[in-house]
């Protein structure tokens, strides 16, 4: 098969990771080919479908496509349908997108940082795993990635993550919720704050401040928000050839056992293929280690020690809503989804038993536990009242404008029976085997549950707040991690602290599946940040690996 | 452990596109489209392409028109709203077909729209007697459902101006523009 392509470099994936390495390379000169599964996404025409949408899950702008399937909301949960071959005992609950710029689409846009503890489970508290690199090791780079993703923060907050510089744009301003929940935080010892979030505050890069169309999720109709096609289109501007409805499906490996490129599938069903002096992975913590678990004929490769695939691990959330007391409507559905949270639960004295956690403060009423007030309008009381006219209308405003709702951010342990792998005998329209899943919670993370929702109540309590309800069962928080994960034995890890294979030494692995632990920090910041070190590494490691052959 | 962000099970998120009533349509044929959807009678012949009589002069009894509807759905929200009769077509067919709802709401249309004395609010409505019985209320029950929700057989009719975001006044429909940082204060 002669090859579609040549580069130095072939990136699988183009979300955030991919996008921001491509972006680098390139700048540096060196050749590069991003393959993306999906298409690209219109996001006037995504706005006008996500308008359409009878229900506003965070999937609804995007397209669905035979060749790249993707899983969503509403098909977790529900046996036997969508993308996952769920195979419990429990559901796995987070979804991404396969579309050109990957889930930065749909994704929130908070982007706390880890704290340092998150890198010394093990040596800290005896659980989990250490990192193979520290939280100093990566500081820079954090610094960096901000500057790339255009993070609003307040400095002078802190967030319990030492910093070096400042944050590149003045911090979004906390909600007049936010503000009401902090004078009833403080009564009972917690602090508000801000959360540092990839959106603009002002002009930057050329992208418009945000207006408030408080529809991060699952769209940001002006682009205020970060997504990884900032980055994209500038790595093609400068040289990249970005290749989209490209399903990779095997890494191929010299008799050495090292990469030579990768193999593709069309919707079409025509395979092809595109060779490089490294390869890159880049498809997100599902996708990546199926193509890994999918390569060598079905029989995987860079998997010495097993541990491909294994190790899943999301932030599974405690989600508590109410309403505030009568005499204080907190006034939500303004502004982005969420600009505030409490902290300090992350760093818990219990953490060698209990799961940490972090508090997310909602902007957006009940739109996370119900859904949109179109939809919660038809839910509840509402349709069986006997008023209409100005009456309804007012009990409708009153109602709403007392909306509160907290989700509790908890840590998994990474766990090896936590899995995905290739089900071979499952396969989607295109031949390719969809990913299967075994998920389970374990009595750690169910601890770090238990003492959110028992937060949340102190919380609500100080608030006066009414019809308090705790969910009970835990979403998942669209954070997929582990997978890949790295470390510095080759025996217990698959990469090392740069993302290299510690089997295939010119295979790098990107993303969020390289996390050893999962601490509580939305994980895209230090995706972000590890990939930026990587690229440093792969672009320094060029020179010494093979020709294309 | 379930979904982040989850909403009702429905399906995906596009809607065919014939029906969707694009704004590039003439407006008096596509008035016309609307009577024609309303009616049950998309593919249309020449007779349900004449526009109906304003409602005070429609017939006093048979099918309801879009006209009565919107007269019906105005004086439900007490005038206090702009209604679009485009969503309003299809409510109307939705509830014209709805076997359950298909009689009351021609009841209500003549105890209200067609009465003599014709309400101009909810509460006239309630007084006047027109949802004394259950199959009254739960048909005006339904069409603020619809109203508020923008939601029909499983689809949008209308989102941005659904009652559910009209009735904030102090919030925007997700994806228009609120204004920076208007969320910092009160409204």
């Amino acid at each position: 098969m002669s090859p579609l392509a040549t580069a130095d470099v072939v990136i699988v994936g183009s979300g955030v990771a991919g996008a921001l390495v491509a972006d680098r390379l390139v700048r540096r000169g060196v050749s590069v080919v991003i393959l993306e599964a999906g298409p690209p996404v219109d996001r006037d025409r995504a706005v006008e479908i996500f308008r359409r949408a009878p229900a506003k899950v965070p999937e609804s702008p995007y397209p669905s496509t035979a060749h790249a399937p993707r899983p969503t909301v509403l098909d977790i949960g529900v046996p036997g349908t969508g993308y996952f071959v769920q195979e419990g005992p429990e559901a796995f609950g987070s979804t991404y997108e396969r579309v050109v710029g990957g889930t930065t689409w749909h994704w929130l846009g908070s982007t706390p940082r880890l704290l340092p503890s998150d890198f010394e489970m093990k040596t800290r508290f005896g659980v989990g795993r250490d990192w193979p690199l520290t939280y100093d090791d990566l500081e820079p780079f954090y610094v960096r990635a901000e500057k790339e993703m255009g993070v609003a923060g307040d400095g002078s907050e802190d967030q319990g993550s030492p910093r070096s510089a400042g944050f590149p744009m003045p911090a979004v301003p906390i909600s007049f919720l936010d503000q009401v929940v902090a004078r009833a935080a403080r009564t009972i010892g917690l602090e508000v704050l801000s959360t540092p979030q990839a959106r603009n505050t002002e002009t930057y890069n050329d992208r418009h401040h945000c207006v408030g169309n408080s529809n991060c999720i699952p769209i940001c109709p002006i682009g205020a928000k970060y997504d990884a096609v900032i980055h994209l289109d500038r790595a093609v501007e400068n040289g990249a050839r970005l290749i989209s409805n490209a399903v990779v499906h095997e890494v191929l490996l010299r008799p050495d056992g090292t990469a030579r490129g990768v193999r593709f599938r069309r919707p079409d069903r025509t395979d092809h293929e595109v060779l490089g002096r490294a390869v890159v992975l880049a498809a997100h913590a599902i996708e990546t280690p199926k193509i890994l678990l999918m390569s060598n004929g079905g029989r995987g490769i860079a998997n010495r020690s097993g541990q491909v695939g294994q190790n899943l691990m999301d932030h599974p959330i405690a989600l508590s809503y109410a309403l505030s007391a009568k005499d204080e409507p907190v006034y939500p559905q303004r502004g982005p989804l969420s600009t505030a949270g409490i902290e300090s639960p992350r760093e818990s004295p219990r953490r060698g038993q209990r799961s940490a956690f972090r508090v997310e403060i909602g902007n957006d009423g009940w739109r996370f536990p119900i859904g949109d007030p179109t939809f919660e309008f038809t839910q509840g009381p509402f349709p069986r009242l006997r008023e209409g006219g100005a009456a309804l209308a007012a009990r409708w405003e009153d109602h709403v404008s007392h909306e509160l709702r907290f989700a509790s951010l908890t840590e998994q342990l990474p766990d090896r029976a936590n899995t995905i792998t290739p089900a071979f005998d499952k396969v989607d329209d295109i031949g390719i085997p969809r990913p299967r899943i075994t998920f389970s919670i374990d009595g750690y993370t169910r601890a770090g549950l238990d003492d959110a929702k028992a937060l949340h109540e102190r919380l609500f309590s100080a608030l006066r707040a009414r019809d308090r309800t705790h969910v009970p069962f835990p979403f998942g928080a669209g954070h997929i991690m582990g997978t890949t994960i790295m470390g510095t034995d080759p025996t217990t890890s698959v990469a090392d602290g740069f993302g290299r294979s510690h089997d295939v030494p010119n295979m790098w692995i990107l993303g969020s599946s390289l996390f050893p632990t999962c601490g509580t920090a939305n994980p895209t910041l230090t995706l972000a940040a590890l990939a930026l070190r990587t690229e440093v590494a792969l672009n320094a490691a060029l020179p010494g690996l093979p020709a294309v052959a | 452990m379930r979904s982040r962000r989850t909403d009702p099970p429905g399906p995906e998120a596009t809607i065919p596109e014939a029906t969707i009533l694009e704004a590039t349509i003439p407006v008096a044929s596509r008035r016309e489209l609307l009577v024609g959807l309303a009616g049950g009678t998309l593919a249309v012949t020449g007779t349900d392409l004449v526009s109906p009589p304003p409602a005070r002069a429609a017939a006093r009894t048979g099918r309801v028109t879009l006209d009565e509807f919107m007269e019906l759905s105005k004086i439900l929200t007490d005038g206090e709203f702009s209604l679009d009769d485009e969503p309003g077509a299809l409510y109307l067919a939705s509830l014209t077909n709805d076997p359950e709802l298909k009689e009351p709401l021609q009841r209500l249309v003549q105890d209200t729209v067609r009465a003599d004395r014709e309400p101009s609010t909810f509460n006239d409505v309630v007084r006047s007697g027109a949802l004394r019985t259950e199959e009254a209320a739960k048909t005006a029950q339904r069409i603020l459902v619809l109203w508020y929700s923008g939601l029909v057989d499983d689809r949008t009719a209308d989102y941005l101006e659904a009652l559910a975001w009209q009735s904030l006044p102090f919030a925007e429909p997700p994806s228009t523009e609120l204004g920076f940082p208007k969320w910092d204060e009160a409204p």
